[in-house]
């Protein structure tokens, strides 16, 4: 059976970097930076400027429990 | 990793391997010879008293994290062509290690910084970028005779004076040594936030740092190399650009490094001495501003308090081990 693969945001917000697998590196994480790399280098070797990388934003399931408050200061 | 040793508040330093039990530091690497020679007042703060801030910056973060990864990246490219999984591997550890794992629950927590360019992201996409722009490296890390990359290489070197029949040395750790077109030269990575523009490379010459690299590489080790590499990388908020440069010197240049070196140790000395280590007013705005300016700022008799509260005792050690192997 496929094991579903996570998305870019969980993986980077809330997952351990020991459970994420050999696979969602190879099909989620590499491509999504190579991807990037590819974009400048085309678009530079134009002449243009590099465009602009949306951030990987948390997921939309992220908690506050989730969230490291120890430096939180009020 | 590092050579901070945490020391509780209101608790002594402990005993370091680099000091006597006077408080004379007798070896020497780039961090503590800087220091040295920025200001005497910062060399007592931040490396004599060991007050550093609470939290680590993200720069230095960062840089760490990028130095275990690509270190990682030149052991395995020793042992045969780089592949995907070693590209895996990097990045796993390095996602790791910029996270915290609770000790007793085993929760670990990602790396969040709040700073535009040094996060988790940039630094997986800098790790990426990074193998695939130097995948087919002409610059080859040599292979020691024991089988190891020649990464992450330890040196000290006795820089030709003593106290109480102990010699001063001088230590640190090479990013690795390698051959590039036909010569052996030491490389250094350095990353940052500006452009790499012949400015940026011209920093490195003349440098306590580089120029000490140099000197160690051609005395501790039988290849003799033709100077350091710089490989450098400007970390923007959504791309990673990549350059090299090479910073070589002369031996009158080296020479007058050592001499330099062994002058500003007898500085060091004299300070501890003399239980006085001067202001240097000029270097307060430079290098960013002064981590102990607001300390200085203050008036003497309530200096120590606001370093108590402000800042954390750690303890910085040029004889402890580091890299893979520490």
């Amino acid at each position: 059976m496929t094991q579903t693969l996570r998305d870019i945001s969980t993986l980077f917000f809330s997952t351990d970097p020991l459970e994420i697998t050999d696979e969602e590196f190879e099909q989620v994480i590499l491509p999504h930076f190579r991807a990037q790399r590819a974009k400048m280098l085309t678009t530079e070797a134009t002449g243009a400027r590099a465009p602009a990388t949306k951030r990987i934003s948390a997921p939309a399931t992220l908690q506050l429990k989730d969230l490291d408050l120890t430096k939180l200061k009020l | 990793m590092t050579r901070l040793i945490d020391t509780p508040p209101g608790q002594p330093l402990p005993q370091r391997k680099a000091f006597t039990s006077d408080g004379l530091q007798m070896a020497f690497d780039s961090v503590s010879l800087g220091a040295a020679k920025r200001c005497p007042r910062y060399y007592m703060y931040s490396i004599v008293l060991g007050y550093q801030p609470k939290d680590m910056s993200p720069h230095l973060h960062y840089g760490i994290l990028f130095h275990g990864a690509t270190e990682r990246l030149d052991h395995a490219r020793v042992k045969g062509p780089l592949q995907d999984s070693d590209l895996i591997a990097a990045c796993r550890w390095a996602m790791e290690a910029a996270g915290t794992r609770d000790p007793e629950t085993g929760v670990f927590r990602p790396w969040r910084s709040a700073h535009e360019k040094k996060n988790l992201e940039s630094l997986i996409r800098a790790i990426v970028w990074y193998y695939d722009e130097y995948i087919n490296d002409t610059y080859k890390v040599l292979q020691l005779a024991n089988g190891r990359a020649a990464v992450e290489l330890s040196f000290r070197f006795p820089v030709g004076m003593q106290h109480a029949g102990e010699d001063y040395l001088y230590c640190g750790h090479l990013d690795s040594l390698g051959e590039y077109g036909g010569s052996v030269y030491g490389l250094d990575r350095k990353s940052t936030g500006g452009a790499l523009t012949q400015m940026f490379f011209a920093q490195f010459s003349p440098s306590v740092q580089i120029t000490g690299y140099n000197l160690a590489s051609r005395l501790v080790y039988s290849v003799p190399s033709s100077g350091m590499i710089i490989d450098a990388m400007q970390v923007g908020a959504g791309f990673v650009r990549f350059g090299r440069d090479i910073v070589p010197h002369t031996e009158a240049q080296l020479s007058e490094w050592l001499t330099g070196a062994m002058y500003t140790i007898q500085q060091t000395q004299r300070w501890l001495e003399q239980s006085y280590w001067p202001m240097n007013e000029m270097a307060c705005t430079m290098y960013g501003g002064c981590t102990y300016q607001g300390i200085c700022r203050k008036d003497p008799s309530v200096r120590e308090r606001f370093l108590e509260a402000d800042f954390v005792r750690r303890g910085w050690d040029p004889l402890e081990p580091r890299g893979i192997d520490a």
